[in-house]
């Protein structure tokens, strides 16, 4: 009868355990933030301020822009006070501005965007000003 | 069937048949190990931005609308239970299976693999820190997983072979 080490199958078992949480540690955290950019950090009193986001849509195998992709943006005061979503709808030209209201300092706004698993999204960050 | 023996001597012969207690203890373990699961699996499913890729595979199905419903009518949470526990709550199901492999003994193994497992939710985090993984870094996140890493540890015994 074929012997096997007791603490050898522990090990193994505990090997796959470890890969299961890193594969699904690292898929939700890649899939879970499509494409970030970071705003400006300098303080200022908490009023509404306004942000203007220049957002271009790409196609990824063709490198052309794609006019009416819709694009959500989901902007967040560093990762926990949501700060509400706007829908930006890429029409000709494909650079369209984007208004959207914050209650909130300024320091460490991060603008996430989805979907951008088919799309490359790209934000230029010298476009992220306050208003 | 064939059956494999466990090799007993390797061990320093101190395998016992595993005893009623002990088997209500794994189950006990492992009932907690999965309900961490399932708990930190519901904050992603209800409470995570839509992009999630739980809420993204649950949205593919025919339970999307019940879904989307129960989103709108969960009371709102403070958000480190939103974007900390989670982490926690994973680590605290890892640690769990973890040490449930290795018998709830405080064992150079299990420690080993304890620090891993802390070494993998370290670098998940850190990487974030360094831009090498998208996200945010927060210390909170580390503080709760450190937590989860080392409840479970309270409740291990000495190892009773070397």
């Amino acid at each position: 009868m074929k012997k096997i080490n007791i603490n050898t199958l522990r090990h193994t078992v505990s090997v796959g355990i470890s890969l299961a949480f890193l594969i699904m540690a690292l898929a939700s955290t890649t899939l879970f933030i499509e494409s970030q950019a970071e705003g400006p950090c300098e303080q200022i009193t908490p009023k509404t301020v306004s942000y203007t986001i220049s957002v271009s849509v790409k196609d990824d195998l063709t490198g052309n822009p794609i006019p009416n992709a819709t694009v959500n943006l989901h902007l967040l005061h560093k990762r926990y006070t949501y700060l509400g979503s706007s829908i930006c709808q890429t029409s000709p030209p494909v650079n369209t501005s984007l208004q959207a209201v914050l209650y909130t300092d300024a320091s460490g706004v991060a603008v996430y965007t989805s979907p951008a698993l088919t799309y490359n999204v790209d934000i230029d960050r010298s476009y992220l000003y306050r208003g | 069937m064939k059956r494999y023996a466990v090799d007993n001597e390797a061990l320093g012969g101190n395998i016992n048949p595993v005893s009623s207690p002990e088997k209500k203890r794994q189950i006990l373990a492992l009932s907690i190990s999965l309900l961490s699961f399932l708990l930190a699996s519901s904050i992603y499913l209800f409470y995570r931005e839509t992009s999630n890729i739980l809420y993204q595979v649950f949205a593919s199905t025919d339970v999307s609308n019940a879904i989307d419903s129960l989103r709108s009518i969960t009371p709102p949470l403070p958000p480190w239970l939103i974007y900390s526990l989670p982490d926690g709550l994973w680590m605290l199901s890892f640690c769990i299976l973890i040490l449930t492999i290795w018998g709830f003994q405080r064992s150079r193994e299990a420690i080993a693999w304890i620090i891993i497992t802390l070494a993998i939710g370290g670098f998940l985090e850190f990487s974030q820190a360094l831009n090498i993984l998208p996200g945010h870094f927060d210390w909170s996140d580390l503080a709760i997983m450190l937590i989860a890493v080392l409840l479970p540890l309270c409740f291990t015994h000495k190892s009773s072979y070397r």
